[in-house]
């Protein structure tokens, strides 16, 4: 028979998992009870719009990413899907929010490409902006060395440096990352620290979401955390816009196919 | 004057100082004729029913507003109940920036108002504003009606100012720079001041 301790961690556990999804629930009964527990308490809480934005953004494969706010960076990937947690404090920046992508990424060669190819170079300043530990098994070096190797030290201030140069390296010597070129900010740039949206002059949000993220690096710490704001903003305007044509397009094909 | 659409579309191509900024526009039809068309935005305050006692607008800095309203954020796609007589604060899905010599009107569309729905009190937007705008949301009606973000709620109509004048944002305003709607900020008016002087005075009774 079940101790009242058993008892009363199980009615917790129930109560906490009502209202979650079921494909969430599902990874959690998978887990152990310590695991669960820890993970359960991070999912009852919401997640930022901002967060939310970023990974409809970052998004890639079929597998379920279950995030939640938490104190620290964290990740466990299940054969169900990859639960991530990322420090709450954090979650109102996108450029620290991108940091999800290549948290998911870890060091599979694959996934790190392809985070690379939505994200450009802003996925190495992703991971000084979102204060990633050197617990978590992320390509550190691989990323600076291969940034150095494209570009130098252009754009690099010595914080970001000490960050990258302070990993602990743990990898076989492989390919360097194609990392594109760089993206063209300074309009951008411009605009946050005038302290509006990054706009373009039709009204409609940035073409691209790279080089948004990438201008927010470069704006000051005095105003960086209110143009994380306005950052964000342009990033939100350009998911909806896209979304919006998608939408618009598929229900003028309705209307054809119905007449 | 009011500005038309030529005249709009003009502006927010000047230099970033002088420009009007309205973004994102997500249709190209959301300026037209003389007007703007602007969208309910996914973020919400609601008001509770606080069992800790009335706002009181002298003490309001002090007070936690937590005891009497709730952020919400509604993604496009889902949707809020508005309850009749409930009010909630949105915010339009714009940032604006208004140039320094127009001004706007915020209008609520008709079809809207006719479910009952009343969307802005605060209907004029200075000069120089720079920020989303705070709705004031409210149900007149009987019947429960949902609110979708995403849809358009009003329209901005801009005036030319004439003569000189001072922009909100050197004019001491409250309200510069927001991108989700703002609680009142009654209670940083200089003229509580004055009142509370005025009542702890005894030569006034």
């Amino acid at each position: 028979m079940d101790s009242w301790h058993e008892i009363a961690w199980q009615k917790w556990q129930d109560e906490m998992a009502r209202g979650l999804p079921e494909d969430l629930c599902r990874v959690l009964n998978g887990l152990t009870r310590p695991q669960q527990m820890l993970w359960l308490e991070r999912f009852i809480r919401p997640v930022s719009p901002c967060a939310k934005v970023m990974i409809q953004y970052l998004k890639i494969g079929e597998a379920n990413w279950f995030v939640a706010p938490a104190l620290e960076w964290d990740r466990l990937e299940t054969p169900l899907g990859v639960l991530i947690a990322y420090p709450a404090p954090l979650g109102e920046d996108p450029l620290a929010m991108a940091a999800i992508g290549l948290v998911w990424a870890g060091n599979v060669r694959v996934r790190l490409d392809a985070m690379v190819q939505k994200l450009g170079t802003t996925a190495l300043f992703a991971c000084y902006e979102a204060e990633l530990p050197y617990t978590l098994d992320v390509p550190y070096t691989l990323l600076w060395e291969s940034y150095i190797h494209n570009f130098e030290l252009e754009g690099i201030s010595p914080s970001v440096q000490q960050f990258f140069t302070q990993a602990p390296e743990r990898r076989a010597p492989e390919a360097p990352i194609d990392w594109g070129p760089k993206p063209s900010y300074h309009v951008y740039l411009d605009e946050l620290n005038y302290g509006v949206v990054p706009h373009e002059t039709s009204g409609e949000s940035p073409g691209s979401i790279p080089p948004v993220l990438q201008a927010l690096h470069y704006v000051a710490p005095p105003l960086r955390r209110a143009a994380a704001l306005l950052a964000f903003k342009a990033i939100e305007g350009r998911i909806l816009s896209d979304q919006w044509r998608k939408a618009a397009l598929k229900t003028r094909q309705n209307e054809v196919n119905s007449w | 004057m009011v500005i038309g659409e030529q005249g709009l579309r003009e502006r927010m191509q000047r230099p970033l100082e002088q420009r009007l900024i309205v973004t994102p526009l997500l249709s190209p039809g959301q300026i037209a004729g003389g007007s703007v068309d602007v969208r309910l935005g996914t973020e919400f305050i609601l008001m509770k029913r606080s069992a800790k006692g009335p706002i009181d607008p002298i003490n309001m800095g002090t007070e936690s507003s937590q005891d009497y309203q709730e952020r919400v954020h509604v993604d496009v796609g889902d949707k809020m109940i508005l309850h009749p007589n409930q009010l909630v604060l949105g915010v339009t899905l714009e940032f604006i920036q208004v140039p320094e010599d127009l001004m706007a009107y915020v209008i609520g569309r008709s079809s809207w108002g006719r479910l009952g729905l009343m969307v802005a009190t605060a209907v004029m937007v200075s000069p120089g504003y720079r920020g989303s705008l705070t709705l004031e949301l409210a149900n007149l009606a009987d019947t429960p009606v949902y609110l979708y973000p995403g849809t358009r709620v009003a329209q901005l109509v801009f005036h030319q100012v004439e003569g000189t004048h001072v922009a909100y944002a050197n004019n001491g305003g409250k309200y510069t720079g927001p991108v989700g709607p703002e609680f009142s900020k009654l209670s940083l008016d200089q003229d509580w001041q004055a009142i509370k002087f005025i009542g702890r005075d005894p030569g006034n009774r």
